[in-house]
């Protein structure tokens, strides 16, 4: 976990922290966050503000200073939120505290967004000159105008060839209200204008408000676990003051702990003594479980508690489930062990015990969304050094039964026979996608395509359209965004959120190898779609299950109706081949090669079944 | 497996790379076109490698040796007697050993088969591949049905009792009927020996491309897997019994050299081409015949070594090939020659692969079963390391 990692080996601090005294007057103090679509360059920017005040050195600075994963870097996103404080010297001669919280840039991890709007009075808004407006770019601002954040609105890249900063300036104030002569240009690659936005922190952002000498209330915006410290709180202080020493209570739990360490990140982790109103900070109190610091939870003082909690966050609940299976079944508890060290850190993650005719004992396992699964699964693998194996991802479904009860299904292995059924409810999401003028039809071809339900269509220009659909969220799930992507030529941006439950007509289609059901492939589909997806899905089993010893006949079924069937011949023929003296050395190459491959193989019976043929049942469409 | 027998001799294995022409389906390495002269010189350099041969690769007895192509029945009966006699007179080359030689029926007559007898050749193993012309067509032999019926009695009336033909099934065209006329018409000549070869193309050889291009069609994998059977089936009856996954012969006829290969015995290997297995090493001579033609003595230029095999390497390599035997594995004899007990050390295996009914034991023997045979490589891939 190199997220922990980085901070343990910085603790103690190389970096003293500097600023004279340490109870801040709230006036001296600025939170701000900043907000994005993805690749717009909120990192950039944030890498500049840490080097332009100085934080860190010229020597020190790498790109995406603040996100601390490989994964993060790999991927160019940002995954966990990130405090850091700047220390900042205004052109009005005065040192201010500048604490910026990073945001996560993806819409899986859009309520980390609203988290760390939550601990800020004012938010940057990164816009790309080029560009303009995205999806996310509104969702964001929706976000931080609920929250009454003062927004700056900034431009960005402006040194690249094809950027139109009047242009988009004119988008800005058009669309989401934010007056052209306040808007700033810069480019947060060269440098250029950060000052700039640095003094309109200062002028504009409101300073936090808050009650220095009342009862202590500090927020838990995020909390990950430190090998060596226990569970770290990220903390926005609200009122009062917290002391090294302290005893301090979760007014969720009533749990009390002693506070072992403070501090502050600019941008390694740097100890203080105390936190006062208005400041953002860490703290670590020899907590053991990161839940005992529930993220949106309100931290006071044991012996002079506060009335009231502040408002907190809404629970997240996972939206997709898939389950994860390790590929050797004894790598069971293994897999135990690594899902509870990443749930440390991931308080999102879901997770229980399930078990599978086919695939023996593993977890089912609940995500934000795709790219939470991707990245948790990506994370057990090379972390923790296990192979796994993920059954297609489903949403949660409402069934509702006969009896008049209701039940939530995620795994279709428990969706209930048809007679004990009443209706079906399945997820709908309200999707917002931003395109140019000329890909509307495009667009429209593809939600009708995945069961949308059209809402309605803005012009934000003349060139620039904001399509709203309702979509059921299983439909979307895979290859939703890509699709949108390569249709409109990557002129497409999306943003979503969860609109609630509306009643389909869904059946669950299994698939029979050799007339016995393979649990771990059954899916939920909606009827309209059965057939061509059970014929899909079938034929693509054909190709992808190699020829085995017997035939072996692939059937996919709703209840006892079989839809489709495709079989698989017996026999390899290169068994056959002679193999003499001179034979031998390429023949021993080839067994060598089928060994390989069979590693990525799940023997099912006698069958032996690809790893990819458990995810195979999602991109069925794609061929 | 004969207890102790590979170890303690030596097979030999000549590599003659000329053809008149190429078959269409063929990637082995031959070279055409060539005269008299140049098939002289190879044999004089060939002659010349193997009185080379290091001392040390000369102890053991020789009791087989085997002229493999390209077509050997391009060298003159005199030619296939200096080298016989230069391995005479170069290793321990047993009174009864074994030698085989491979030829094309549209290259001899009676009088060359004679010759080749006088050479010393006591086993010939003929190209007949099918019995229909319009297959041997398609494979762009040289000879007809007619030629190889031919080429047949006369091998048998130049006094090679130790008869060998080669057949060849999946050619595109080809018909279960058409194979069993085939079948029907080589049992007719009494062969002591036989072997059917599935039709394998390498993706760069004429037949390959054509059947890229739609010319020609690829014979289902079924109907493949029907010939094959019917043929063991077949032959089974008429005394020829399989005893290799592509070998079948009448008792007391096996080939002793290629199943030297099948017990892990050592070979060494002569000419450009030619592959060699000597303890733990496995080396060839590079497939170039200029470059072979430029050495000397038993320098060969870019002799390569293929493999440096370790004791369990060479333990994996002797179980991968017997199971192609039709006996199996002994496992006590296994045992005695690598010190492994192949029940304990692959116990799970075997018995996942037994259950599944891929493998059987029986009386210390272990093999691959009828259906087995089909999937054989998915066994093996159990004893790779």
């Amino acid at each position: 976990m190199h997220h922990n990692l980085d901070f343990g080996y910085n603790l103690g601090g190389i970096h003293p922290y500097d600023l004279e005294g340490s109870s801040l007057s709230l006036d001296h103090i600025r939170n701000f966050s900043i907000i994005a679509h993805i690749d717009h360059g909120k990192s950039t920017l944030a890498d500049r503000l840490l080097q332009v005040t100085g934080t860190i050195s010229d020597r020190e600075m790498k790109e995406q200073f603040l996100d601390k994963m490989d994964l993060e870097r790999e991927k160019g996103i940002t995954i966990k939120l990130q405090p850091v404080r700047l220390k900042y010297k205004a052109r009005d001669g005065k040192n201010y505290i500048l604490n910026l919280i990073d945001t996560p840039g993806h819409v899986d991890f859009s309520y980390e967004v609203s988290r760390s709007l939550a601990a800020c009075e004012g938010a940057l808004l990164v816009v790309d000159a080029s560009q303009g407006i995205e999806a996310q770019t509104l969702a964001n601002v929706y976000l931080a105008m609920d929250q009454d954040l003062e927004i700056i609105g900034i431009i960005n890249k402006i040194d690249l060839p094809g950027a139109e900063p009047e242009k988009v300036k004119t988008e800005m104030e058009d669309v989401l209200g934010i007056a052209s002569e306040e808007i700033i240009s810069i480019s947060a690659k060269t440098g250029w204008g950060v000052e700039d936005v640095l003094e309109a922190i200062v002028e504009r952002v409101p300073c936090p408000q808050g009650e220095e000498h009342g009862p202590l209330q500090a927020l838990i915006f995020d909390s990950y676990f430190d090998p060596y410290q226990g569970a770290i709180s990220y903390i926005r202080v609200v009122s009062g003051q917290i002391r090294r020493g302290d005893m301090i209570k979760m007014m969720s739990s009533g749990k009390v702990y002693e506070v072992s360490a403070l501090g502050v990140i600019s941008p390694y982790m740097t100890e203080v003594e105390t936190l006062g109103a208005g400041e953002v900070g860490y703290l670590a109190a020899g907590i053991k479980n990161v839940s005992d610091t529930r993220v949106g939870d309100t931290i006071t003082l044991a012996n002079n508690p506060a009335a009231r909690p502040l408002p907190g966050y809404q629970v997240v609940k996972p939206m997709v489930y898939c389950g994860l299976y390790p590929l050797e079944n004894n790598d069971f508890e293994r897999l135990r062990d690594a899902l509870d060290k990443l749930k440390l850190n991931d308080s999102s993650l879901f997770y229980e015990p399930e078990s599978s005719d086919a695939l023996g004992f593993g977890f089912r396992c609940g995500f934000l969304g795709l790219l939470h699964l991707e990245i948790v699964r990506e994370r057990l693998e090379r972390e923790y050094d296990l192979s796994l194996l993920a059954t297609a991802p489903s949403v949660v479904y409402k069934v509702m039964l006969t009896d008049g009860s209701e039940e939530d299904i995620q795994n279709p292995k428990l969706w209930p026979p048809a007679q004990r059924m009443e209706g079906v409810k399945e997820p709908y999401v309200k999707a917002g996608m931003m395109v140019p003028n000329e890909y509307v039809g495009t667009v429209m071809e593809l939600c009708r395509e995945k069961r949308g339900q059209y809402v309605n269509m803005e012009y934000l220009t003349s060139q620039r359209v904001m399509i709203t659909y309702k979509l059921p969220l299983g439909e979307i799930l895979y290859d939703f965004f890509d699709a949108l992507k390569s249709r409109t030529r990557g002129y497409a941006s999306l943003d979503y959120e969860i609109s609630g439950y509306e009643m389909s007509d869904l059946v669950k289609m299994d698939i029979m190898l050799n007339g016995e059901i393979i649990d771990a492939l059954s899916f939920i589909t909606h009827r309209d779609n059965a057939y061509y997806r059970a014929r899909a899905l079938t034929q693509k089993l054909r190709r992808i299950i190699p020829r085995q010893m017997y035939e072996v006949v692939i059937q996919a079924a709703i209840g006892a109706k079989v839809i489709a069937r495709e079989s698989v011949k017996a026999m390899r023929k290169d068994v056959l081949a002679k193999c003499y003296g001179g034979d031998i050395t390429r023949k021993k190459k080839l067994l060598e090669k089928q060994k390989e491959g069979k590693k990525r193989m799940k023997q099912i019976g006698h069958i032996e079944v690809p790893k990819d043929a458990f995810m195979s049942v999602l991109n069925i469409e794609k061929e | 497996m004969k207890a102790g027998w590979p170890q303690h001799s030596l097979g030999i294995y000549v590599h003659i790379p000329f053809c008149r022409k190429k078959c269409s389906y063929c990637d082995f390495y031959s070279v055409t076109g060539l005269g008299h002269a140049e098939l002289e010189a190879y044999t004089n350099r060939l002659c010349n490698e193997i009185a080379a041969c290091p001392a040390a690769y000369r102890t053991k007895p020789v009791d087989s040796v085997f002229f493999g192509g390209g077509t050997p029945s391009l060298l003159t009966p005199t030619q296939i007697n200096r080298m016989i006699q230069t391995l005479a007179s170069s290793f321990h080359l047993q009174q009864d050993a074994e030698i085989t030689m491979e030829a094309n029926p549209a290259t001899v007559d009676l009088n060359s088969l004679v010759g080749y007898r006088q050479a010393g050749i006591n086993r010939i193993s003929l190209g007949v591949q099918s019995l229909q012309d319009s297959e041997l067509q398609t494979l762009g032999r040289l000879h007809s049905a007619n030629t190889a019926a031919e080429a047949i009695t006369a091998a048998r009336a130049a006094g090679f009792d130790n008869l060998s033909l080669d057949l060849i099934y999946g050619i595109p065209g080809q018909t279960k009927h058409s194979w069993m006329e085939t079948l029907t018409a080589v049992a007719g000549y009494l062969p002591r020996h036989i072997s059917i070869y599935l039709l394998q193309l390498d993706d760069e050889v004429p037949m390959a491309q054509a059947i890229a291009r739609g010319e020609l069609a690829q014979t289902e994998e079924e109907e493949c897997e029907a010939m094959y059977f019917t043929a063991l089936d077949y032959m089974g009856h008429r005394g020829l019994k399989q005893y290799e996954i592509s070998n079948l012969a009448e008792p007391g006829y096996s080939c002793r050299h290629n199943l030297r290969y099948w017990h892990f015995g050592e070979y060494l290997g002569f000419g450009a081409a030619a592959v060699s297995r000597l303890g733990n090493r496995r080396w060839m001579n590079r497939p170039d015949l200029d470059e072979y033609m430029s050495g000397d003595c038993g320098n060969v230029p870019g002799q390569l070594l293929l493999e440096k095999m370790d004791p369990r390497e060479q333990a994996v390599e002797a179980v991968i090939m017997a199971l192609r035997l039709h006996e199996g594995v002994n496992l006590a004899d296994y045992k005695r020659r690598f010190g492994i007990d192949l029940m304990q050390m692959y116990k799970s295996e075997i018995e996942m692969f037994i259950s599944q009914g891929k493998l059987e034991l029986e009386h210390g023997w272990l093999r691959l079963t009828k259906a087995g045979i089909m999937v054989s490589n998915q066994v093996l891939c159990g004893f790779v390391a």
